[in-house]
């Protein structure tokens, strides 16, 4: 293939200028589907690992939660079996950084003249560097509080965005009927899904337990594991550890569950997931159909060039030659198409990040795959008219003058 | 105007642009053709002919001057009146015949009745008569890449004369073929002219124009005598 | 004559089979794709339609404790132990409710000639079977009899005898639960997972009194099913439970200590969120269309670009380009058309292979029959505007270049 070649080539791909302009079309219109819908089914799966990672469950880090279910939903086990010695000895486990326990409920919050039912969760001040967390008023609940059972209270950040001010430190909420002083206000988190973090109250662990709910199990706690810790190896061990405390041997079911940074993002990339992989499977088909079209309207323009092609044969083309011609035409198309349904995925989602949540993810990988498919298709449909190209008989030269 | 003429062109002038250059292909053109006429225009390449049989058969329109088809002014008709006529009163045989590639010598024969005159069996009858006539009897159902240069044309001969043409318009109709056919060609338009027929034909060739009754050349936009 | 009219308006279409046939090929795969994807969409209202039927519109969950909806699951926060099995005998006082059911949900362990597994146990009574809908494939139902008379039998989840017994007859069989034995008295057909995302095959009911006194032994309950004689005294009947219970468990409402769940409450989310899906993928599967149909007017384009003779031609012996237009216009519709019709009975067949397949209801509706028919003719017509356009503007002068 030298200069003269290719100049050939691309002389060719000028003056079919209807035909390019179609198949690159259809392609274009394809790659720009498959493009946006891939990059934002990332870009939404990787909000939630964001988050989950600004809250400290990104690795490293699961979840054990009081009664044992076979799905998420209704517990089918006593729930009342998880307690704080539980935990100490999850604790002493050697890959095991740090472990904060929780217990919380709906409870009634009174605030003023106003009153409603929220979520408070009774911490320990462990909690902050569990979850990554920063107060941005005031200070954390203390070991001194859990000592003494103060009854203290920090704010989620909408907590406080609803009562109205932010300068409240020193005053009093009623929680369940008694006085709680605020102390402290917790920087924005967002949430998870349909979760939101911040719209929470926390006490001292031990005030929650003896004083406002009167009960010494927990809800769950989280543990932070050293880096590099095998996350399966830890989940039996604790598993282990857990049914051993509770006495349950044999097939006894679990009064407990354990839950992985990785279940969380299934859970909630579930259904964008299985929406990403249906509009996808939408985004292939249209390739192919693309696919089929580049198919046609190269096999017509191989019809109406095959004097050429007969002559070119005649002057001693080889038919490896002839496909060869025919490939690097469809690459040129391939690349071309390649390149702006990347360009114009790009422009789609800056277009749709403005009227939804999603953001726009710029990535190399994606530019590739494009390219990739681009390729393959292009390729793939151009056999069949490049190898009839190559089969013209010479003979028609004679004939058709 | 008198009854028996079917053609008046009364200074017909054709201008092009291209680009912004102006092309004078016609210059004031007057030509008159009776009825029975059969008449060869001559000339060199862009001298014009083209343009005019184009005029002649309704297909363009004149940039200046009059047209008068069987005595009735035609360069202000609309498309639509245009077509009916060049339909039913026109024929057209071209010298490279323009047969439709999928339709059969019978199929392309009645290819003008589907915009008037409707298919009829009598007519059908009529198009295998005619096909008869010009010696296809055995090709009826062949389609044109079957067929010979000569018997291509003897198709688009009939094809012209199914809707009973006053005016048959030739261009070069035996620029394609070898002489044998060429000779058999100039016999059926001799034929049909003899019959009463009026023909218009363009043509290089002195030998074939040489059978018309009348030859007029056409030179830089203009007849000369 | 008809034909040969036919032939020689339409006879240019058929000249090159090959293309053609990927002309139409494009076309049938974009609306094969398109009736696909709206079948699998009415399929899944329809599958969420047969969710709510296990859960029907005139239906409440009380549950204790405080449990909400999120995300179309019912979620319990806490369980507390102050529902009894008093309270919902209270709660026949109102006229309203046809069928009341107290439940007591626990896991267990279940034993079968060697076989172990664990499942659910639902501690139900006697109308359970009829305020879910749920059908029984083998045995009986419950009798009065035998939930006053803390009777140890068992009616099993379809899945649950699967395991338990295979194909075999399972009815009048003792199984031991958490080592209790328990005669089989029915099988459940197949119902699949419910409106609160359990799966209902996987599960044992039986007597609520011995599920509360002989197994888990315990004097509450989880939750209270209730049915009322129509969707329109939901409200009025919820008000009435709120008040009895309140004043049962002498609680003011803002320490209420239990939960109503209306079927409006879980399926809301459930309706909007699949709706949502539905009509992405919907409109997405244009995309194939689309681009199919570009696939159409690039071969129209190429196909007058041919065929400029035969054009001029019919222009010459008397066609108007009206008729040129319409010809082309109707050339593309053809196309369409036919690609349309073998895109549909392909579509249809992929339905019906992949519908059962993926465990979604068997619908072929009419919907997706007609918006499927109509954008295609819709499109055949758009990507034949442009090349019948073309077409018409020809210059019959071209015939006499003597080319």
């Amino acid at each position: 293939m030298n200069k003269f070649h290719l100049k050939e080539i691309i002389r060719e791909l000028i003056a079919n200028k209807m035909n390019i302009f179609f198949i690159t079309l259809a392609l274009v219109f394809s790659l720009t589907a498959i493009n946006t819908i891939y990059a934002l089914g990332k870009s939404a799966e990787r909000q939630i690992l964001n988050t989950l990672a600004n809250l400290n469950f990104g690795k490293d880090a699961l979840l054990i939660l009081a009664g044992g279910s076979r799905v998420m939903g209704i517990t089918t086990t006593r729930s009342d079996t998880l307690k704080l010695d539980d935990i100490k000895a999850i604790a002493k486990l050697e890959f095991v950084k740090m472990t904060s326990p929780f217990t919380g409920g709906l409870v009634e919050v009174a605030y003023k003249d106003r009153a409603e039912k929220l979520r408070v969760d009774g911490v320990l001040p462990i909690y902050l560097e569990a979850n990554n967390w920063q107060v941005i008023l005031g200070r954390f609940i203390s070991d001194e509080d859990i000592a003494n059972l103060n009854r203290v209270v920090v704010l989620g950040y909408d907590i406080a965005k609803r009562f109205g001010s932010f300068n409240i430190l020193g005053e009093k909420i009623k929680i369940q009927g008694h006085y709680y002083e605020i102390i402290g206000i917790l920087e924005k988190k967002g949430s998870i899904g349909h979760f939101p973090l911040d719209e929470r109250l926390f006490i001292p662990l031990t005030t929650s337990q003896r004083r406002l709910f009167n009960q010494d199990y927990l809800r769950g706690a989280k543990v932070i594991l050293h880096e590099g810790t095998d996350l399966s190896i830890a989940v039996r061990e604790i598993r282990k550890i857990l049914r051993e405390r509770h006495g349950l041997y044999g097939i006894a079911p679990d009064d407990f569950r354990i839950v992985t940074p990785d279940m969380v993002v299934a859970r909630h990339t579930e259904t964008s997931r299985t929406l990403s992989s249906f509009l996808l499977a939408i985004g292939f088909i249209s390739l192919i159909i693309s696919g089929v079209i580049i198919m046609n309207l190269m096999t017509a323009s191989v019809e109406e060039k095959a004097g050429i092609i007969a002559l070119r044969i005649a002057l001693g083309a080889t038919s490896w030659s002839i496909i060869k011609h025919y490939m690097i035409y469809a690459l040129f198309i391939a690349i071309f198409s390649g390149f702006v349904g990347w360009i114009l995925s790009l422009g789609v989602m800056l277009v749709l990040s403005k009227s939804t949540p999603l953001k726009p993810l710029f990535s190399w990988g994606t530019f590739l795959l494009s390219l990739l498919f681009s390729t393959i298709t292009c390729i793939a449909f151009s056999i069949f008219p490049a190898i009839k190209a190559s089969r013209i008989d010479p003979a028609i030269l004679l004939k058709s003058m | 105007m008198e009854k028996n003429f079917i053609v008046n062109l009364i200074d017909v002038t054709k201008v092009y642009f291209i680009g912004k250059v102006k092309y004078e292909v016609l210059k004031g053109i007057n030509l008159d053709i009776e009825k029975g006429d059969f008449v060869a225009i001559m000339g060199p390449s862009g001298g014009g002919k083209s343009t005019l049989l184009n005029i002649l058969g309704l297909l363009d329109r004149p940039t200046s001057g009059k047209y008068f088809f069987e005595g009735k002014e035609v360069s202000k008709l609309s498309a639509g009146e245009l077509a009916r006529i060049r339909n039913s009163r026109i024929g057209f045989v071209f010298q490279a015949f323009h047969l439709v590639p999928w339709a059969s010598a019978l199929e392309n024969v009645l290819m003008p009745l589907l915009y008037g005159g409707g298919i009829t069996k009598e007519k059908i009858e009529y198009a295998k008569n005619l096909l008869e006539r010009l010696g296809l009897s055995a090709y009826l159902h062949f389609r044109p890449p079957e067929l010979s240069g000569g018997q291509q044309q003897r198709v688009a001969i009939a094809r012209a004369l199914i809707n009973n043409p006053i005016l048959l318009l030739a261009d070069e109709p035996t620029g394609n073929l070898d002489s044998k056919s060429s000779n058999e060609v100039m016999d059926i338009l001799q034929e049909l002219n003899n019959q009463g027929l009026t023909i218009v034909m363009v043509t290089h060739d002195q030998e074939i124009a040489k059978r018309a009754k009348k030859i007029k050349i056409l030179k830089d936009g203009q007849f000369i005598e | 004559m008809k034909l040969i009219k036919f032939k020689l308006l339409f006879g240019g279409i058929f000249y090159k089979k090959l293309r053609l046939f990927l002309s139409i090929l494009g076309i049938t795969i974009g609306v094969a794709s398109l009736f696909t994807m709206h079948t699998f969409g009415e399929s899944a209202r329809v599958r969420t339609l047969q969710q709510i039927e296990t859960f029907g519109p005139n239906l409440l969950m009380i549950v204790s404790g405080q449990a909400r909806v999120r995300a179309g699951r019912a979620l319990q926060a806490e369980q507390t132990t102050t529902l009894k099995l008093e309270d919902a005998q209270a709660l026949r006082r109102i006229s309203e409710i046809t069928n009341i059911s107290p439940f007591y949900t626990g896991s267990a362990i279940v034993r079968q000639g060697g076989r172990n597994i664990s499942t659910v146990i639902n501690g139900v009574n006697e109308e359970y079977l009829k305020i879910r809908k749920f059908e029984i494939s083998e045995g009986r139902n419950f009798l009065k009899d035998e939930i006053v008379g803390f009777k140890k039998v068992a009616i099993l989840g379809h899945k649950v005898k699967k395991e338990l017994f295979g194909n075999g007859k399972a009815e009048g069989e003792t199984i031991l639960i958490n080592r209790l034995p328990f005669i089989v008295i029915g099988v459940l057909s197949p119902i699949g997972v419910d409106a609160s995302n359990q799966d209902q095959d996987d599960q044992i009911l039986i007597p609520i009194t011995t599920a509360m006194s002989a197994l888990f032994n315990v004097d509450y309950i989880t939750g209270i099913y209730v049915a009322v004689s129509s969707p329109d005294v939901v409200p009025i009947v919820e008000k009435q439970i709120d008040e009895i219970l309140l004043k049962r468990h002498k609680v003011s409402p803002k320490d209420r200590d239990f939960n109503i769940i209306k079927a409006e409450d879980i399926f809301k989310f459930r309706q909007e969120a699949s709706q949502l899906f539905t009509t992405l993928v919907q409109s997405v599967s244009i995309l194939c269309l689309i681009v199919g149909s570009l696939g159409v007017t690039a071969v129209m384009l190429l196909s007058v670009n041919e065929r400029r003779k035969e054009i001029g031609l019919r222009l010459a012996i008397g066609a108007d380009r009206l008729k040129i237009l319409l010809q082309f216009l109707l050339e593309s519709i053809f196309i369409s058309f036919l690609g349309g019709l073998i895109g549909l009975f392909l579509g249809i067949f992929a339905s019906i292979i992949f519908l059962p397949l993926l465990k979604y209801p068997l619908v072929i509706a009419w919907r997706p029959i007609i918006v499927s028919s109509l954008l295609t003719i819709i499109f055949g017509l758009i990507s034949g505007i442009y090349p019948a356009y073309r077409a018409s503007k020809i210059d019959p002068a071209i015939l006499l270049k003597g080319m």
